[in-house]
């Protein structure tokens, strides 16, 4: 009985797994009508959001070797902005306290604001951003030499 | 595309360095050319990977030239070495039937899936970016591997798969992170092959085509070798579990001097892809101490130290380095009745979860509490592989306090799923020769005798 049981879930199993292949191959046209035609960039705006086009002006407005420290609440920020930034290292803060506590012990090269704007002490703001598909905005502020 | 193209070329060139050691030293007993196809990426990529690190540590530059051009004269010196002594390679085409056609077809439109999944879009997983990609993005830009940079990334994660990335960066002359999940969507590909070749050594091409099919039709590793999961190593462990364990249990059937020395450097590659490959490859070598001590293999004693000297030396350099020498044990003990009862549940839905496994996890538990398990040794020394790896994720989801089964066992159980169907290969083909109803339907896949 136990060994029919098992023929029996292979059975099934087996049919799952033909249908997936139907399943997939009809849902890859779908995927190639979202996809297949985007550029690199818009394939990374299309995963990461407005993130990814604040990410690339970031990169656009500080030098390679900068060490920046990113004010922003979105979870993603360091992880894919170390990625996107580097030669730059980035420090991430997404509270006040912390930012404040960062700022106190570090001496940065640029600070990026996002989703706000604020003076800071010993920096001057260099370059703003607007976001084009959202109300995001930002600002970049770079340490008076 | 033309990136594409040179990455392909790249997995190739791997591809060919491991199934040129393999054939030049003899390392496998079996003259089963698709078979080493099936274990040679895996040697390929552990061997780049050390050989990236050791220039590294050596202070040598990582131009592509120096880089590939040993490799390029070991590869001529052993074909024409190898020629002199008659040494071919030969695939032949095998005869299909009509029911292998369709199964053919059916894995064929898997796979392209895959593969089209993968280089469709980038990664799309935050610890995708933010720890195998940035580690390659990273090595390719310093030139080396510079502790700072590491203690930047924040994870003490081993290095072959993000040296992978980076030979690959260095192959193209620039980052591609489209392009480098070719190399992720070959641990899916090469295991396949490796499932089949060892099927179908046993039991036949039809009912190997069948399993094959079974096994790469999993969504869940088809969403690790090309959807959303690409880019990260859990299916490369999965991929190295099951080589690890195929090599054991020819150990043991065999006892054969050379394939555990090849076992050796696969245990150590595999404890350099992900720190849960150290208590698998415990597990191993408790097995072979227990098989060279049963049949007095003593001289085999020398060659289970093999797998210990990069995973010593890499833990060395971190130590050296002032960063953090291990995080996988880590973690504060943490223990509550409540927790436990909560991860119960949660690995209970994961097992059944029909969309991610299909009926792997039902079957495979099924054929275990119900007894079926021939009583061969292979048998279960394969299951207690297994069930031990499991019950390790178990303990550290009801002993620690960082990890949740939630956001994790889905890929966890990717590292054991393709030993659990080669476990469930193995009874199905002893359950269809012997059920007598059912099993008409089945031997229609034509097992051999």
């Amino acid at each position: 009985m136990k060994r029919k049981l098992l023929l029996l879930l292979f059975l099934g199993w087996l049919l799952l797994s033909v249908s997936d292949v139907f399943y997939n191959s009809v849902k890859s046209i779908s995927e190639v009508k979202s996809w297949a035609f985007l550029s690199d960039s818009q394939k990374k705006q299309m995963i990461f959001g407005d993130l990814y086009n604040f990410l690339i002006f970031i990169g656009n407005h500080t030098q390679k070797t900068d060490h920046i420290l990113i004010f922003s609440k979105d979870v993603r920020t360091f992880f894919y902005g170390a990625y996107t930034l580097y030669p730059r290292i980035i420090s991430v803060a997404d509270n006040n306290h912390d930012f404040t506590k960062q700022i106190g012990r570090t001496n940065f090269d640029d600070i990026v604001l996002y989703d706000q704007y604020q003076n800071l002490d010993g920096y001057r703001l260099v370059a703003s951003y607007s976001s084009k598909i959202l109300k995001d905005f930002g600002g970049i502020y770079k340490r008076n030499d | 595309m033309i990136e594409i193209f040179l990455v392909l070329l790249c997995v190739l060139f791997v591809t060919a360095i491991g199934f040129f050691c393999i054939k030049w030293l003899n390392l496998l007993s079996m003259k089963d050319n698709l078979l080493t196809l099936g274990y040679s990426y895996g040697l390929g990529v552990g061997l780049i990977s050390i050989q990236l690190y050791l220039y590294s540590r050596l202070n040598l530059p990582w131009d592509k030239y120096l880089l590939v051009l040993p490799w390029l004269i070991l590869l001529f010196l052993g074909i024409f070495l190898r020629r002199k002594n008659g040494f071919t390679v030969d695939f032949k085409w095998p005869k299909l039937s009509k029911l292998e056609y369709l199964l053919v077809v059916l894995i064929v439109l898997t796979v392209s899936y895959t593969l089209f999944e993968a280089l469709l879009r980038p990664v799309a997983v935050w610890d995708g970016w933010a720890i195998w990609l940035l580690k390659s993005k990273i090595f390719f830009i310093d030139g080396r591997i510079i502790p700072s940079a590491l203690a930047y990334v924040k994870s003490g994660y081993p290095l072959i798969i993000s040296l992978l990335g980076t030979f690959i960066y260095l192959m193209l002359g620039k980052v591609n992170d489209t392009a480098v999940l070719f190399a992720s969507f070959s641990f899916y590909l090469f295991l396949g092959i490796l499932f089949f070749a060892l099927i179908k050594k046993r039991f036949g091409t039809t009912y190997s085509l069948l399993m094959t099919f079974l096994l790469l039709a999993t969504q869940n590793l088809i969403r690790q070798g090309g959807r959303m999961e690409v880019g990260q190593a859990d299916l490369a462990l999965g991929y190295y579990f099951f080589i690890c364990t195929s090599l054991l249990l020819t150990y043991v059937k065999e006892n054969n001097y050379k394939v555990l020395v090849l076992l050796n450097i696969f245990m150590g590659i595999t404890t350099l892809i992900k720190f849960e490959g150290l208590p698998f490859v415990f597990a191993i070598e408790f097995i072979i101490l227990c098989v060279i001590l049963t049949k007095k293999l003593y001289k085999h004693l020398i060659a289970m130290l093999f797998w210990i000297i990069p995973i010593v030396d890499w833990q060395v350099f971190k130590a050296i380095s002032g960063l953090p020498v291990a995080s996988f044990y880590n973690n504060v003990f943490n223990f509550s009745l409540n927790k436990t009862l909560n991860i119960f549940i949660a690995v209970f839905k994961e097992l059944i979860n029909v969309k991610s496994w299909n009926l792997l996890w039902i079957a495979y538990f099924f054929s275990i509490g119900a007894i079926l398990y021939k009583k061969s040794r292979e048998y279960l020394v394969l299951n207690s592989l297994i069930c031990f790896q499991l019950l390790v994720y178990l303990c550290i989801y009801i002993f620690s306090s960082v990890f949740a089964p939630d956001s994790s066992l889905e890929r966890l159980l990717v590292h054991v799923a393709p030993l659990a169907m080669l476990s469930l290969a193995f009874l199905l083909a002893d359950v269809i020769k012997t059920e007598k109803l059912y099993g008409k339907l089945f031997r229609f896949f034509r097992l051999r005798k």
